[in-house]
């Protein structure tokens, strides 16, 4: 497991790497999409967009949190 | 082929004579179907992967690594991003494998299918990790993190010993802190 944190000013981002699965949150739109296109610079890398699936777990948003199951 | 055609851009192996004595490395092509989230099948998906168990210690391999996420930490971040209204996305390293370097020799015979006919007699001598690999994660974790380093994001890796991926024992809600 891997976590990787970003901290910068007021700029948070944690990324989550489970072997080629990547979990990518920030603390805006602006820092989400530049992480990914630095990665793409480095990874032939696919943003798959809002987290529904991860590690055979589904997320789905419901109005009173997120739901894995 | 996809699989093939990136095994050969990254210059994942070199052919090279069978030298007596060495351990050549069993491999086997995988085929899966990859379907549609309504069950329709989308494409075939073939994977070429070596038979780590046919890997000798400290011929092919010195250290293994399986890197295994803790559900604890995976629901840590992603309570900490709904409390804070982040956006969460999911993304996808293809051909993940490719990407760590090797440190030892590994040789393994050629695929079948994609035998050098000129040359059938040759092994592979692998430059880059491989499915099935003992050493393939390692490569990858290691790779990975020295990228990341890079790109300003600091790795604070959290090193498990397990071939099991995270057990979810039920289903779970994770509801945002209101203050």
């Amino acid at each position: 497991m891997s976590l990787f944190v970003h901290h910068h000013g007021a700029e948070t981002a944690y990324l989550l790497l489970y072997v080629d699965d990547i979990v990518l949150t920030a603390s805006s739109q602006s820092l989400l999409r530049r992480l990914v296109d630095t990665l793409q610079w480095e990874f032939p890398v696919k943003d798959l967009g809002v987290l529904h699936h991860f590690l055979g777990v589904t997320a789905k948003p419901r109005p009173s949190g997120l739901l894995l199951h | 082929m996809e699989e093939y055609a990136t095994h050969v851009a990254n210059q994942t192996w070199d052919l090279v004579p069978r030298l007596p004595g060495t351990n050549i490395v069993i491999v086997k092509w995988i085929w899966t179907h990859k379907r549609r989230a309504d069950g329709t099948l989308e494409w075939y998906k073939a994977r070429w992967v070596l038979r780590g168990f046919t890997q000798r210690p400290r011929v092919d391999y010195d250290e293994t690594f399986s890197p295994v996420v803790k559900p604890a930490t995976v629901c840590t971040v992603l309570s900490l991003a709904l409390a804070r209204s982040w956006p969460v996305h999911q993304l996808d390293v293809k051909n993940a494998f490719l990407h760590g370097a090797l440190t030892e020799t590994v040789y393994c015979c050629q695929p079948t299918g994609f035998v050098d006919s000129s040359r059938p007699d040759m092994v592979w001598r692998l430059n880059r990790s491989l499915y099935g690999l003992k050493q393939a994660p390692l490569g990858v974790a290691l790779q990975t993190g020295y990228v990341l380093g890079d790109t300003g994001l600091r790795g604070g890796q959290v090193r498990h010993v397990s071939v099991r991926p995270p057990s979810w024992s039920r289903d779970c809600l994770l509801a945002p802190l209101r203050g």
